[in-house]
Parts: structure tokens; sequence; C-alpha cells
């Protein structure tokens, strides 16, 4: 028997198989393929696995044969495969195929440490039954549980693995895993030598990740984790050369063990000298003056040398909105230029920085796609795309692209475009992936109250087609993928029921971004007496309303912004019923409440609507009705007129204001400033302010009841709508600080936690108006955004002021949130 | 019996009752008791067979996406099945399957041409091959209508955002240029045309020469193409436009010419 050593075919050693006198490099052809050291598997299923046929020629050695060893490695059932010649016979060759089985992974058992925890600690390991065992698999294994407990800061932890045979069945393996996790050790002391420029005080806080043990540390424990501390470590030079101390270095790092189950780390320095920038000088620029390249990289001869932020300037922060040279080419065609800062001189404590830039040639995008859209139309994302075929490349039209794609909200927000760049025509492909998430919302409810049954269904489609209202085959399960909004809700009881349906259209026509939206809505409460729940038909309030909108972009001055305008009536018919909207006593009449709205916004929020990390929003509107009593001669003073001749065509203008910015300080740590006035006035007054329309302030801001036209404002820390007189006030003014923390941004669910600090109060009139009577609040919560649920939250919050005509503090309110985004 | 058997049963017991269900047309219940035998089978001379069943099952279920997945495989793992050219078929043929309308992600369209553009170069004497030039050519044809739209949406967009001019010129050039011979070939052209007359009438005078030029060029091309299309009344009528825009900005750039040259004297 000859050994093929096909592993590595240049290598055979010809000299050993004198006796059978094969002849190398010459074809043979192959007879047959006999297997040993089998154990589970049959000969079959390995010359299956070889890929080799009886009767195909084959050389000895070769690449057949090679590639066959290869495959037999690559099926990860073999520890070892050897190939022999069994037999030659004239030009016909036999070989044997001796294997080493690995066995299989069969029962597996975690030792010391609780039940539960090891089930998981199996389940995240992806140790299961059936693995082939392999020495990779063993080591990885004992490594990956070393790991997770000495990242939790036990650093003493030993792990014993053993794999012993099983007898039960053919080539299985047991394995049993012991851990002994010891004591959690902490940090007492963290020691630094040389240090001269920075106190050890501003180096602890440098390192970010390793922290000595304090009395009262929450957020981070004072654990030793070896990769964190060697990231702050390399904090600890940043640190440095943010101010010049280029040449710092670390001389040693070195952990010392206390007795009480503490470390100690001893850190020595060399801080170095402080170096200056000398001269500045662009090299290769031809689009753009040294002059204008200044402007970006805001450098001065003479100032410290600071390597992080010349860094920064010249190949960006990471962020979108990043100012620097690479994204000014990158901006503007130059897909394949390069931008480089390199020292040429030191000289003493200055530095001679060269900034190195290679143009190329511009770059046109050549094709755009869209993939993953699985419900969505193309049409309705490439008409949001800002990146268009033709167009020179652009890094910022791409970022401004991801955020159109957040804002539609049918899609996950982190989306991340693929660049081909094609050298050669200096063009580029770009393809942006896209996942879906649901963007509708369906409520169906039964319910007791009042004394009687309540029954609600709501539907709520973000994403819906009309156009295939009627096409069968669109019902997966419903016609979606057109970008319109439809909602439709009924709810009923003994004793009410509303009707509310809408409809908006973003792109009407198809060919600009002017938006249709429609609704209507009806609702009917009958008189309930409270002695006998019985319901008296005869005595209703119907109300019954629509309007209708156009909105549209604008270009200037900037295509950010946003014109709104909508028509909207709405009347209410009392038939006897005693409702009480603003202390009128209207037993039988009908008023009637047509108004027009315009509203002017910007916004530039984004990327995700959920959790926007950067932009702001901004919104100026007013709604107004005819002035009818300036025109009609009637006499207000009159006190013969009653309620319904007085306000038979209600007469109000209102006025709002509302801006919202987002600060991202990492891109989970989000700060939301919001600030916004309302007032409402009116035309005559004899007549006073409007019974309906009026602002609410107090409370979750959930608007339950919206049918007199009302604004509900939240102010969390105070009960809904508390903070207004009973009918309401005519003025508010509210502002906001809310830091929000983003646990999970995943499409199917999106978890951030918020604390916040907010001060608002609604007045009557001017006279009692005072922007400085605030009433404040602070709180935390936590929000949870599901597709197939929308918005869910709770708050705490602790009002610090009373409510009017109260004198003790509000204090702690819990607010559910439901729907309703702050 | 089954849960007892999916929970509890040996190996050989669950491989036993998958086979049985499969053979009664019990798709989603053999699947799941499949799903647990194929560790201790992979490697085994029947897993051949298990991994066709599973594709089999997944197909007859109308998981496309995934029968075309596990045929893949299979034609890959057993290259010297007898069932290798059947799976290769059904593999292609559960992409298309799998393949959404025309204005939805195109992963699965690619995918299935692939597939079938592979199967045709394999088993060019396959009795299925006729089927599978058809489908082929189904799937060419709906990739072409979802660029030839995506095209028509830059054109629609356009007077709204005039850089969708530029856009839809490129795609449909792209479109022409990815697929030769292609349906849509008569109308992406006069479409083409379209965009580039259209643009040039929104453009400034100053960029006007070089965008008449590119317009009577699709002109020409169209023309050259298909003489007797039926869109050649109507792309008659925007030459003549073209033309006259020409003249106009001729004789404007001889009087610039005219005027800067009696400044030199």
């Amino acid at each position: 028997q000859t050994e093929i050593d096909s592993l590595s075919t240049v290598k055979i050693d010809t000299t050993s198989i004198k006796d059978t006198s094969f002849e190398k490099g010459k074809e043979y052809t192959l007879g047959g393929i006999s297997v040993t050291g089998l154990k589970k598997f049959s000969e079959e299923t390995v010359r299956v696995f070889t890929g080799l046929r009886n009767g195909q020629p084959i050389k000895l050695p070769g690449d057949k044969l090679t590639s066959a060893i290869k495959k037999l490695y690559e099926s990860k059932q073999f520890s070892n495969v050897d190939v022999y010649l069994a037999r030659l016979d004239g030009s016909t060759v036999y070989l044997q195929f001796d294997v080493l089985e690995l066995p299989q992974l069969n029962n597996i058992t975690i030792a010391g440490i609780k039940k539960g925890k090891a089930k998981e600690l199996k389940k995240d390991a992806e140790l299961k039954k059936g693995a082939m065992v392999t020495d990779n698999l063993i080591v990885t294994t004992k490594n990956y549980f070393t790991k997770k407990y000495t990242d939790k800061g036990f650093l003493k932890t030993k792990v014993n693995l053993d794999v012993k045979k099983d007898t039960s069945d053919i080539n299985i393996v047991n394995m049993a895993i012991f851990i002994d996790k010891g004591k959690k050790i902490k940090i007492k002391d963290i020691n630094f030598v040389g240090n001269k420029a920075l106190s050890d005080k501003k180096l602890k806080k440098a390192m970010k990740n390793t922290k000595e043990k304090l009395l009262g540390r929450f957020w981070k424990g004072s654990k030793y984790i070896e990769e964190d501390f060697q990231e702050d470590l390399e904090s600890i030079l940043d640190k440095y050369s943010r101010l010049g101390y280029r040449d710092a270095r670390i001389l040693s790092d070195k952990i010392s063990w206390n007795d009480d189950n503490t470390i100690d780390i001893d850190l020595e320095l060399e801080e170095g000298r402080q170096y200056r920038f000398a001269e500045i000088l662009f090299v290769g620029n031809k689009e753009y003056t040294a002059e204008q390249l200044q402007l970006y990289l805001k450098i001065e001869k003479g100032d410290v040398y600071n390597g992080a932020v010349l860094e920064e300037r010249v190949k960006g922060d990471g962020s979108p909105t990043s100012q620097d040279i690479s994204t000014l080419y990158q901006d503007n065609g130059f897909l394949f230029s390069s931008v480089n800062a390199v020292e040429t001189k030191v000289k003493n404590d200055s530095i001679t920085v060269e900034i190195r830039i290679r143009e190329d040639e511009k770059a046109r995008i050549k094709k755009v796609t869209v993939s993953g859209n699985d419900k969505t139309n193309d049409h309705v994302l490439f008409r949001e795309l800002r990146v268009k075929p033709g167009d020179l490349f652009s890094r910022s039209a791409i970022i401004r692209s991801i955020r159109e794609i957040g804002q539609l909200g049918f899609f996950d927000s982190n989306v991340s475009p693929d660049v081909i760049p094609d050298y050669q025509n200096k063009t580029a492909d770009i393809d942006f992936s896209v996942v879906e998430k649901g963007g509708s919302q369906i409520e169906l409810q039964g319910g007791y109250g009042g004394g009687s049954f309540i029954g609600t269904l709501g539907l709520s489609f973000n994403n819906f087609s009309i156009r295939n209202i009627f096409n069968k085959e669109a019902y997966k399960p419903l016609p979606m993928g057109d970008g319109q909004t439809l909602s439709l809700r009924l709810q009923t009881s003994r004793t009410y029921n509303t009707y509310s349906f809408s409809f908006t259209e973003p792109w009407l026509g198809g060919k600009k971004p002017k938006s249709l939206s429609f609704s209507v809505y009806s609702s009917n409460q009958y008189q309930l007496d409270y002695t006998t729940y019985d319901v008296d038909k005869s005595k209703s309030l119907g109300i019954i309303g629509a309007s209708v909108g156009l909105g549209q972009r604008l270009k200037w001055p900037d295509d950010f912004f946003q014109l709104s305008q909508s028509i909207s009536y709405q009347a209410l018919k009392s038939n006897n019923y005693n409702f009480g909207l603003a202390g009128l006593n209207l037993n039988n009449g009908t008023l009637n409440n047509l108004s027009y709205n315009i509203s002017l916004s910007r916004n530039s929020a984004g990327p995700s609507l959920i959790f926007p990390t950067y932009g702001s929003e901004f919104t100026v509107g007013a709604k107004a009705t005819f002035p009818y009593s300036l025109l009609n001669n009637k006499d207000y003073n009159d006190s013969s007129l009653d309620a319904v001749d007085k306000y038979k065509w209600l007469e109000y203008y209102k006025l709002n204001f509302k801006g919202k910015w987002y600060t991202a300080f990492t891109d989970k740590l989000v700060l939301m400033t919001n600030a916004e006035a309302g007032y409402l006035g009116s035309y005559n007054s004899d007549l006073g302010a409007t019974p309906v329309e009026r602002y609410f302030v107090g409370g979750d801001g959930i608007a339950a009841y919206q049918l007199d036209g009302r604004e509900t404002v939240g102010l969390r820390g105070y009960e809904n709508s508390g903070l207004s007189s009973n009918y309401g006030g005519t003025i508010y003014n509210k502002f906001q600080l809310e830091l929000r923390y983003s646990i999970t941004d995943a499409p199917s669910a999106s978890i951030y936690t918020l604390g916040f600090l907010e001060a608002g109060n609604s007045y009557d009139d001017f006279d009692e108006f005072n922007p400085f009577d605030l009433k404040r609040s602070a709180g935390v919560g936590v929000r949870i955004f599901m597709p197939a649920f929308g918005l869910l939250g709770i708050d705490f919050a602790h009002g610090f002021d009373p409510l009017p005509l109260q004198s003790e503090k509000s204090g702690w309110q819990t607010h559910f949130i439901i729907g309703k985004q702050f | 019996e089954y849960q007892k058997v999916l929970n509890k049963g040996t190996t050989e017991e669950q491989y036993k009752m998958a086979v049985k269900l499969y053979e009664s047309n019990k798709f989603s219940k053999a699947l799941r008791l499949f799903e647990k035998i194929t560790p201790t089978y992979r490697g085994k001379p029947q897993m051949e067979r298990i991994q066709f069943m599973v594709a089999q099952s997944n197909f007859n279920e109308k998981n496309y996406s995934m029968s075309g997945y596990y045929f893949d495989r299979f034609a890959k793992n057993y290259p010297k099945s007898s069932k290798l050219e059947e799976a290769a078929f059904l593999s292609a043929y559960s992409y298309k399957l799998a393949s959404p309308s025309f204005s939805l992600d195109p992963t699965d369209t690619n995918k299935a041409l692939d597939a079938f553009q592979s199967f045709i170069n394999t088993y060019p004497d396959s009795d299925k091959i006729e089927e599978a030039n058809q489908h082929y050519k189904e799937l060419r044809y709906k990739l072409q209508k979802k660029y030839f739209e995506i095209a028509k949406t830059y054109y629609r967009t356009a007077e709204y955002d005039l850089r969708n001019y530029k856009a839809a010129i490129q795609a449909f050039d792209n479109l022409l240029a990815d697929f030769l011979g292609s349906e849509f070939k008569e109308e992406a052209l006069y479409y083409r045309l379209k965009a580039a007359h259209d643009f040039v009438l929104k453009s400034y005078d100053r960029r006007k020469p070089e965008r008449i030029k590119d317009a009577i060029d699709a002109y020409d091309k169209l023309k050259r193409n298909y003489p007797e299309s039926q869109f050649m009344e109507d792309s008659n009528i925007m030459l003549a436009t073209l033309q006259k825009e020409q003249v106009r900005i001729d004789a404007l750039i001889a009087k610039q010419v005219e005027v800067q040259n009696s400044k030199k004297k």
C-alpha cells in the first residue's frame, strides 16, 4: 500500500512508491473506491462526498483527488482523511480512503451556575445536539463561557470542559461543562505616574469603561474587562493627542491583586511635548482653492496640534451633517477622490502638514435600484429618492434619500445603501436595500361601560392602495403599497355612536407631491337618565363634519417646507339635549362651524419617524372663520338673544406655533426640545371667545373627545385638562425638554426610555396671561412602538405646582400613552 | 399520535412517520418532522431522499422562496442524483412563482432568471426546455417592465423636479443597454425622445445646444429602428419643434458672436 499525500500534491514522495510503479502524472481510470475507518457512515455516503465516479480518468497525484479530499474535510464530518493506493491493474487504479469520523454531540450538561442561566447560555453558545465535536468547538466553547463571566467582572472564572463517550449509540459523546465563576473582582485604585499636563481625575474621566469602585456608582460597575480597558488606554492617548501631546504613550500598565477581591491598576505614562501646527499646505486641489478648503479645515498656523480634529476636518466625523473636506468632495461628484493629511516636517515643537488631495474625475450615478420592497410599489419609493440616475455622485443626496425612506413610515429606518463604483467609466450604481415593516393598525374592541355594551372597530392603513380595492388578487391580506392612508373608525353603544372615515393621497395624480386628504365623520349621542339608565332617543346631540385639505411641498426657502390648507365644516345639532358647551344653554338648534386652515411647516427631522436623531420640526398655523358678526348688524348685547341665535355661525380665529429640535449626543441618546403656543381670538368683543375650539392643557395629551374642535395639549404631572378652566382656555404655552435613550430600533419594535422637564399653562384671556406663570413637572417614562399596535407608553410624572384653585402641589401622576407621539 | 412521535419518538420513528405523512400529502406536518431528524441524518444515504421531500413539501405548501432554495441545495449536494434535472427545474420554477408583481422587490425574479438560464445551458436536450424558455422570457419581460415603469416615473414627475428629465433619459438608456432586443424598445426610444424634447423646452438657452443635439439623436435612433413606428407622427412634431428651437438658438449665438466681434474692433 502506498500513501498518496494528496493534500499537497506537489510534495508527493516518489521514492516510497517504488514497488507499485505507477507513473506520476499519468492518466489512469478509476476502478473503484473502498473506505475504511467508518463508524456511522456508509461507504456509499463517503463516495458521494468525494464526488468521484468509477470509470472517470484520474491522475495520481492530481487536482481531482485533491478536491475529493477537500470535499470530505468541508463536509465537517471527518477529522482525518488519508488516501492509499489499494491496487493497480494495468491502467486502472483502485483507491482506498481511510477516514476518522468526528463524534456527534449528544447530551450537554452545565454545572456550577443556576439552571435557568445554564439553559440560556447553552442557547447563546449554540451548543446543539447533533453538532460535530471538533477541537475547535471545544476550544471556542470553553473560551465563550470564560469570557461570558470575565466580562461581568468575574476575573477568576474557571471553566472545565469534559468530553466523554456515550455508549448508547455509535460515535456520540456527551459534554460536561463545569463553571466556577468565583468572586466578583472590583477595581480599587487606578494610579498614574508621569502625568503633568492632565490630572489623575481628568485621566480617570477619559477612561469611559474602567472605573474605580465607588459607593453609589450606579450606571457602570467597576469591572475590569480586558477589551474595554485597552479601549480606555486608547482614549487616554486620544485625550492627549487632542491637546497637542501627540507623542504621549503608555509605558506600562500593571494589574496587582489585593486581598479583598479587588485589583489595582498602575499606569505609567510619558506625555512628551506639546506640539503646534506650522504651515498647512493643500496639494492636488484643482476644483477648490486653498481658501475655500481652509473654510472647512478651520485650523490656523500656531494652533495647538490636534490630530483628532485634523482627521475630523479632513475625513469627517462620521455624522450625516459632517462639514469636512472629504464630504465637500464626495458631495460634488468626486466619488473617487481621496483626501489625506500627512505630516511632512517636524521642527522643534511645530509640525508642517500637507493635505494631499487626489481629486480624480467626477463620477455620475448610472443606476439606482431598490430591493426588499415586498409590499410598497416602486413608484412610491422612486419619487422620494434624492439619488437619481445621471446625477453627479453626492453623499448628502444619499443621506437625504435615507431620511425620505424613513419618513414614509413603511420601512425600517436603518437603510445602508450599497454603492457599486465603476472606476473605468467613472460611474456608480446605488442599491437601496429596504426592510418593510407593517404600518397598519387594527383595533377591535368590545366592552361594557356606562351600563351598556360598547363596540369599537378601528382600522388604520398607512400604505394603502385604493386603486386595487376591487382587485381580488391584491388582498394579501389587504391592497397595499401605494402609500395612501386610509382610516376608518366605528364605535357604537346604547347611548352613542360615531363613525369616521379619512383618506390621504400623498401624490395626487402621481406627478407632484401634492397631497389631498379628505375626511367625514358623524356622531350621535342620546340622553341617558342616570337614575333609571334608560335611553331617551327623543333627546339627542348630533354632530356631522367634513374636511378637505391640500398640502404641497415647497422648494423655497428649502425643500423641507410644506404648505397645507384645508376647509372644514361642522354642524352641532341639539335636539332637547342638555349639554354643557362653555356654559351655554342650548336646547334646540344647530351651531355651524365653517373654517379655513392654513399652515406652513418645515420638517427636517429624521431619519426615523419614531426616534428622530437629527433635524427639527416647525409649524406656524392659522385657522379662521368668516367674521359674520361684523357684517350682519346684529346686536350681540341684546340679552334676549339666545345661544342658538348668537352662535348660529361660530366665529373665531386661531394662531398656533410649534417648534421641535432634536439634538443627538450619541446615536442612541437624543434631546428633544419643544416649544409651542396657541391663541384663540374673537372678532367681536360683544360676542367674546367662541365656545368651541378651545385649549385643554394637562395630562397625557390624548384627544379623547375632539368633536367640538378642542385641542388637547399634554402636560404630564397634572390631571387631564386639569390646567384649563372648565370650558377650556383661549391661550396656552408649553415648553419641554425630553432626553430619550433608544433601547432598540428594530423593525419589529422600537423601544426607548425618556426623562423630561415640562412647563406650561393655559389662560382664559389676555388679562390672565402671564408667560412666567408656568406649571412645572418632571418625570420618566418608556415608549414602545410596534407596527401592529402603534405607540404605547407609560410616564410617571411629578407636578411641582398646584392645579388652579388648589393649594397642594399636583404630585405624582401616571399617564398611559396610546397612539400619540409627544 | 403525531404529537407523541414529534416530541418523544426516536429518529427512526420520526423518519417513518414523516415519509408516511409526505406520501399522504400532509406536507406541513411532515416538514416539522423532517426538521427534527435532519441533524441526525446529515451525511447519511437517506438524506438525499429527505432533502428532496423537504423541497417538494415546501413547494406544495406554496413556500416558493423556500422550495427554490431547497431544490437548489439538493441539486448542489447530489450532483449524481437521478432527480437532478427535475430539482434544477423546480428550483427555478419555485423562484418564478415566488417572484412578486413587477413593481416590487426583484430579488426572486433575478434568482429565477439566473436559475432558468443555468438550466437551459446545462440541459439543452431536456423535454422541459421549451417550458423553461417560456418562463425565462416571461421573467425577462417582467424585469423590463419594471425598469420601464421606473423610468416613466421619473418622466412623469419631471415637471415637478426638472432633474428628473435627466434621470428619465439615463434610465431609458440603461434599459436599452441592458436588454438588447427588448420588447419595450420602441416605447422606450419614444419616451427617451419625449423626455429629451421636454427637457430642451424647460432649459435655459445657454444649455440648449447640447440638449437639442441629444434630443435629435434620440429622434434619429427611433426613426432608424422603427421607421413605421406608431409614434412617428408625434415624434415628427417634436422634431419640428426641436429644429425650430435650433434655428432660434443658432441665430442667438450668431448675434452674440457679432456683438463680440464688433467690440473687438
